[in-house]
């Protein structure tokens, strides 16, 4: 069954490892700089540098609806709110999300589409301490499963 | 036959309507909640006159929502990366607006039940009016941090120091006098049940949680952990707030990432609880109360202010936080908005229990009018606070 072998592969052969072109930022970032990347990518994922590339963030163009919105009034009343930047002053680091969600190489891509519904997001950081070695977002999983039902492996780019 | 879901309507209706109006005065939704529970109740409409049994389940549950919601922001990862001088600052200003506010309301009343359970009501600040002023004035910098982190963290440990007070509140308002187990037995049996059920059902739930994956389920599962802890607490006669308190600390530090979901779906559905929650706060205020409060009213407001102000300063002083924190924070920690009342709650529903009533109005009156205080100075103290530093940014 497709399904089953879809699910019980590992993240390692299906994730994007092409990490040179992946959409990824150092924290310290203007934020024109993550709008133009956005202007093209869904997200940006955030390292402290981009030498170590350990992950530290990301930033989603939903993230970027806060800045671009009209201040709501908040009506949180015990817990601390995220505290939301407008315009476009800022380093990529004051409007990302912290901690963000991710997977490791080794894992089944059961539990990393478990995790994408859990979290109520479509990407995820590959790590491995920390440091990020390819994602693993909706889009590469429909088109990794469409080309399996179209008989190439899935984790090959031939035909079997 | 008392129509109870359209009770429940009204009250939610009315407190959003008038809480969005006191948003658009800049002041607190909190505010217009307790305003619209004032007019539904006895003394405007009376329109709710629920009973002492009523109004408790009611709170019971209530607080138990908001102790679990404040345990899952109390990461340790969080607090380690606070640094020294933060976690002084907040035990600082908790503790010094505890003292103060215990010594003068001694020094007037006489009284130590009172002045201890007033005290207790002092340490809880409000992050939404720093927040508010931060965020409309752009603020940035050292301070506008420190701020952030003293109001997010400072109610786990007014907490505790409620939890721990109130039991010996209680204790001696059950001697009347002074004796080993009022004043030590009875509190740590009290906080350390609290912490232990809330440490044991944290446990037990943070394991469920991970393994759930649909948002329903985990609302579903979080309002069970919740009812069965409060209600275990309870049946003990253990601290229900504290041990409710416990779990949502668990429950996100067990297993940080992976139940940060739980807390966001918690969060969800709080509104309309919050809004119930201080809508039934507005219906125990008394005006013939709060016109027999208004020196201890005085007092509690210098006092928690001086405390805090003072608090503040001596620990960021004592930690070498650097100046322009030491000088400026404590303004920052002024504002009082939901846990005090909730706390306020809580005490009037306990000593109504225990039999003094005539002093859980008092406590309830006067806490939810100094609020209406703290939260028109409060927001102005952080701001002038965050200009003083050359925190702020263009409006």
């Amino acid at each position: 069954m497709l399904i089953s072998e879809f699910y019980e592969a590992r993240v390692r052969d299906l994730m994007d490892i092409r990490v040179w072109d992946l959409p990824i930022i150092e924290k310290d970032a203007a934020i024109p700089l993550v709008l133009s990347i956005l202007d093209g990518k869904t997200h940006v994922w955030v390292v402290e540098s981009l030498k170590t590339k350990e992950l530290v963030g990301v930033i989603t163009r939903h993230d970027i609806l806060q800045i671009l919105a009209p201040p709501r009034t908040y009506y949180g009343v015990f817990s601390l709110p995220k505290l939301y930047h407008h315009g476009i002053e800022g380093r990529a680091e004051d409007i990302m999300t912290k901690h963000p969600i991710t997977c490791r190489p080794d894992d089944t891509v059961a539990d990393a589409l478990k995790k994408m519904i859990r979290h109520n997001i479509r990407r995820l950081a590959v790590v491995t301490d920390r440091t990020i070695e390819g994602e693993l977002t909706l889009r590469n999983l429909i088109s990794k499963f469409y080309k399996a039902t179209q008989y190439y492996p899935l984790n090959e780019e031939t035909p079997r | 036959m008392i129509n109870y879901l359209l009770l429940g309507g009204l009250a939610i209706g009315l407190g959003l309507l008038i809480g969005k109006g006191t948003h658009r005065l800049r002041v607190t939704g909190v505010v217009g909640y307790i305003i619209a529970g004032f007019i539904l109740g006895p003394e405007v409409l009376g329109v709710l006159d629920l009973a002492a049994a009523e109004v408790e389940t009611v709170t019971n549950f209530s607080l138990a929502f908001v102790a679990f919601v404040i345990g899952g922001e109390l990461t340790l990862t969080l607090m380690r990366r606070q640094g020294r001088s933060i976690l002084a600052i907040i035990l600082g200003e908790t503790l010094g607006a505890f003292f103060m506010v215990f010594v003068f309301v001694y020094l007037v009343t006489a009284d130590l039940p009172k002045a201890i359970i007033f005290a207790a009501m002092a340490p809880a600040s409000a992050p939404a009016g720093a927040v508010a002023i931060i965020q409309e004035y752009k603020a940035r910098g050292k301070l506008t941090n420190s701020i952030l982190a003293v109001v997010g963290l400072d109610d786990g440990l007014a907490i505790f120091i409620y939890a721990f007070s109130i039991a010996i509140a209680g204790g001696l308002l059950a001697t009347g006098g002074f004796s080993a187990a009022s004043m030590l037995v009875d509190p740590l049996i009290d906080t350390g049940g609290a912490l232990l059920l809330g440490l044991a059902m944290g446990l037990g739930a943070a394991f469920v949680f991970r393994r759930l994956v649909e948002r329903e389920e985990i609302i579903a599962v979080a309002l069970t952990a919740i009812l069965l802890t409060a209600g275990l607490a309870t049946l003990l006669d253990v601290s229900l707030i504290l041990a409710s308190l416990a779990m949502g600390m668990t429950v996100t530090n067990v297993f940080p990432r992976v139940n940060r979901p739980v807390f966001d779906a918690v969060k969800v559905i709080s509104l309309p609880v919050y809004v119930l929650f201080f809508v039934l706060a507005g219906l125990n205020l008394h005006l013939g109360v709060l016109a027999g409060a208004g020196v201890i009213g005085v007092v509690y407001v210098v006092c928690r202010s001086t405390g805090k102000l003072g608090g503040a300063y001596a620990a960021a002083r004592a930690t070498r936080a650097e100046p322009v924190i030491a000088r400026n924070i404590g303004l920052g920690t002024l504002t009082q908005a939901g846990v005090a009342i909730g706390l306020a709650l809580l005490a009037s529903t306990e000593l109504a229990a225990r039999g003094y009533p005539d002093l859980g109005r008092l406590v309830l009156t006067t806490i939810t009018a100094t609020t209406v205080v703290f939260e028109i100075v409060g927001p102005l103290a952080t701001w002038f606070a965050l200009h003083r530093a050359g925190e702020l940014g263009q409006q």
